[in-house]
This record gives structure tokens, sequence and C-alpha cells, in this order.
């Protein structure tokens, strides 16, 4: 490992925004994790990242391009290896023009995630908690006016279902204003799961960020996130999700994060909790310091 | 809009005031000196791909400070995007994603949706104007209320014109024509011209806390 972090720490420092991350994890069921992250570091045209825990090694690319005004294209991809064995890859690919926003996204994997990352099965987004497969995932928004947008969404692999959604946004009440209310609802459908959804999102210009999704139907689900106005430099976000219908995935999640500057860098506190596919319940937390290393900062605002 | 952006906003950032379009550019850099910050509205319609678009996007900026705003109200492709240019970086808001790109300046102006639109000089009119052939094509209204159309042409030989419209009432740009091959492609109209209201850095600067960040 030291041999491998020496020539990674010396190439960092000509590198612009890029970041050092430490972390560690305590969990029910799981032995601690301890991490070594280098991020952000400039190859190319894009950025890579390379993690060393004592669970598993990381190395992964992203790349995007920014069109002023008209939308942005992103790419990233995901190599890593769980040191119990397999391999596991995933990829994105998204863009937007105009009114017109498209995304794809999926893992090829040989390890479950857990053995790379034991807090990972009770993040936001529903994970896929198999031992070994694959899974693709599509979106794509598209703006019928300045009031109404179209939203779809599939996931094949695990589970397949779509999502078809039509959102609409209240009209600013004066000109620059950054409050924003969306309401939405559509129709879920697919393997074991029917419903009709709902959800709203309610976003100030201070910051405080709230959205809650439900799905109506023989299995009710519920998601919500939080977002509050920052605290001084303190930033906290929580969410809790519900979705029994979930197959290969953490049917109960929830977490919070804390993130504060720190010295020359940010600390970071995340509990998450949930339930695995077998329902047993578990939780865990993670600390971690993330420190900008001391190389041209004019790239970071 | 290409062609139109660039030239608008030299103009607006100073004023104009005499009889030759030379003595109108040379009062632009010294009224320029007067203005802190500046805000307008600009509306109407391009013809874009062929059919026409209704555009109103509002810019607020500080010239001093190297910093602009512009903010998207039509088409509705663009509504609710907001970019926010400074010397150092380009962030964009994107409604849609609810996302923000953030650029290098030095790449953003190479692949600048915007066409050849220079942030850098967005604030800083004899440079935008070093590229345009500029003539007084007319006056109308009586003194003090003149209103005088100029028209602008890039040097080499390009049949692209931009005419303005300047109101001597305030030297604000009140129209502003974009022309192709002769005709008209761009309309627009620049309504609720305001200088020095006491604009702050951090509200040209403020963007959707919740947004997902995007680093190029």
């Amino acid at each position: 490992m030291r041999r491998l972090l020496l020539p990674l720490l010396s190439l960092c420092c000509a590198a612009q925004a890029t970041e050092l991350q430490l972390s560690s994890q305590f969990s029910v069921h799981s032995r601690p994790l301890f991490r070594a992250e280098l991020g952000d570091l400039p190859t190319g045209p894009g950025r890579t990242h390379f993690s060393l825990s004592t669970h598993a090694g990381q190395i992964g690319y992203r790349q995007s391009l920014s069109l002023p005004a008209l939308g942005a294209v992103q790419g990233e991809a995901r190599l890593s290896r769980p040191w119990s064995g397999g391999l596991r890859l995933s990829g994105e690919l998204s863009g937007s023009a105009g009114p017109l926003a498209l995304g794809i996204g999926g893992e090829v994997f040989g390890a479950p995630l857990n053995e790379e990352d034991p807090l990972a099965p009770w993040q936001a987004e529903a994970r896929d908690l198999r031992p070994q497969g694959w899974n693709l995932k599509l979106d794509a928004r598209t703006r019928l006016s300045r009031f109404w947008t179209l939203h779809g969404s599939g996931e094949l692999g695990a589970q397949p279902s779509a999502l078809a959604e039509l959102e609409w946004r209240r009209a600013p009440r004066e000109e620059g204003e950054d409050t924003t209310l969306l309401l939405r609802g559509g129709v879920r459908a697919g393997r074991e799961v029917l419903g009709l959804s709902a959800g709203v999102t309610y976003r100030t210009e201070q910051g405080l960020d709230l959205s809650a999704d439900a799905l109506l139907g023989p299995q009710p689900g519920l998601n919500a996130r939080l977002s509050l106005p920052p605290l001084g430099d303190t930033e906290l976000s929580a969410y809790a999700s519900y979705e029994p219908w979930r197959q290969a995935s953490a049917p109960l999640r929830y977490g919070a994060d804390l993130r504060r500057p720190l010295g020359n860098g940010a600390l970071g506190v995340t509990l998450r909790g949930g339930t695995g596919p077998g329902g047993q319940q578990g939780f865990g937390a993670e600390l971690r310091y993330v420190l900008p290393l001391p190389v041209d900062r004019d790239t970071t605002p | 809009m290409r062609k139109t952006l660039p030239f608008l906003f030299a103009l607006t950032l100073g004023a104009a005031g005499a009889q030759s379009a030379q003595d109108i550019l040379n009062r632009v850099d010294s009224a320029q000196k007067n203005v802190k910050d500046f805000s307008f509205r600009l509306s109407g319609t391009a013809s874009v791909d062929g059919g026409p678009q209704t555009i109103d996007l509002t810019v607020r900026a500080i010239p001093a400070q190297g910093l602009a705003r512009i903010q998207f109200a039509a088409p509705d492709a663009l509504a609710d995007n907001v970019v926010v240019a400074d010397r150092k970086e380009v962030r964009q808001y994107l409604f849609l994603t609810n996302q923000i790109t953030v650029t290098p300046l030095t790449k953003a102006t190479s692949q600048s949706g915007l066409g050849d639109l220079d942030f850098t000089k967005l604030t800083n009119p004899a440079s935008l104007l070093a590229g345009y052939d500029v003539k007084l094509l007319g006056t109308s209204g009586r003194a003090g209320q003149r209103t005088f159309q100029l028209e602008a042409q890039a040097k080499g030989g390009s049949s692209d014109r931009t005419r303005v419209w300047m109101t001597e009432a305030g030297w604000r740009p009140t129209r502003v024509q974009l022309l192709s091959s002769g005709k008209t492609v761009a309309d627009l109209t620049v309504s609720n011209y305001k200088t020095n209201s006491g604009l702050s850095a951090a509200s040209l600067r403020q963007l959707p806390k919740s947004a997902q960040i995007v680093r190029p």
C-alpha cells in the first residue's frame, strides 16, 4: 500500500483541486473499514480517483464537458476489487442540451456491494445487493414547456421496472425568484410492483431542499429527503426510504450527513441504517476528513 | 445571438453621446467609470434553427469585478437556467437537471455555446468593440431625448450586422437588431435598464444550494 501511495502523492502536487480523503466506518455485522482516497487527479481530459481501504481497492475516471447556457455532458467509470474476491465495474453517462436530459448507468459485478462498502446498501439511492449480476438504469427528462416536464426512467436487471411522471413547476412570483415548488405524479410498473406515484419538491433561496415521493399501490412506498439551509459553516441533510417492493435492495434505508470546515479541509460525519433484503436490521457511521491538497486553488470555488 | 450579445454588452457598459459613431464609442469608456453595477432585461424574438424563438433574459453585472449573471426566462428550453461568469470560471445552473457546471474560463471560452462571446471581455467595451466597424445610421427625437441608431459589422467581411438603438436620456440601449445576409434574425428590446442600484457580488453569484455540482 505504501509503495502505491507514495508515487500517487507526488503526482498529485502538479494537480488542481486534487483532494485527499481519509475515512473510517463502523457498523454492526461488519468489521471496521479504514480508507484513503485520492480524488480529482487530472488525467488527460478528465479526472481520476484512487481509493484503498481495508475492504477494497478502487479506481475511477470521470470527464465532463459544459456547454454554457445549453447543457452539459458527463461520464464516469469505476472498477473496484473487494479483497474478499470478485470485481465490480460500473459506469454512467449523462447529458443535457436545452429541453432534453438523458442518462444511462449500469453495473456488472461478481462481488456484493457491502464487501466494498458496508454502509453503501443504506444510501438514499436503492442499490443492487445481489452477490453477482448486472443492472442498467435509463433516465430521460424533457421539458414540454417552462412549467411542465415529462420524466421517464427504467431499471433493468434484478427487478425490471419503469416510471413515467409528469412534473409541474410553480411560476416564479417575481423575476429572479429562486424558490421552487415542483409537484409530480405518474405510474410505476414492473415485476412485483405497480402503483401510482406522487411527489413534491420544495427548494428555497436559503438552501432548504425538501422532497418526498410516495408510491400508492398494493405495496406502498415512501422516499423523503431534506437538506437544511447552512447553519453557519455546517451543512446538514437527512433521508429516509421505505420501498418494500424492492427485492434486490434494502427496503428500508435512512441516514443523515453533516459536513463542516475543519482546519484546511472539511470534516464529514455520516450515519446510515436500514434493513437488508433478508430483513435484518443494521446501522453504522462514517467519519471522514477531506483535505484539498496545497496546489493551485484557482479552480476551487 | 452570437454577435448580438458581445456588442450589446459593450454598449450597455457605458454611454454614448455625440454626433459620430466614434464619438459615441469614445464616450463609452469614460462614462463606464461611473457605473458600479448595471442590470437590464433583454426580450424579443430570434430565429434559431429556422424557427422563431422567444428570447427573454436578465443581465446583471458588476464591471469592476468582471462579474456577470445572465438569467433566462425564455425560450422554455433555457428558462430558469443561470450563467454566472467571473474572471476565473463560468458557473451555469441547469434547471432541468438541478445541476451546476463549473468550467474554468479558459475552457469555457473555447467550448462556449454562445459562440465567440468571450466572458473576460464582457466588462471591457474597448476590447469587445475592437473587432467591429461601427457607424451611426441615424438620429431621431429632440435634443435631450435623441435616439442614436448604430450599426456594427464584424471586421473581416462578415455580412452579419448588429443594430443598436441608444437613447440620450440615460445613455442606454433600447433595442437591438441582428441581421444576417440582409434578413432580421433577432429583434430584441432592452428594458428595465438600471445602473448603480447597489447589486452585491453575493447576490449575483447566488445559485441553488441543493444543486449537484459538476466539475470538468
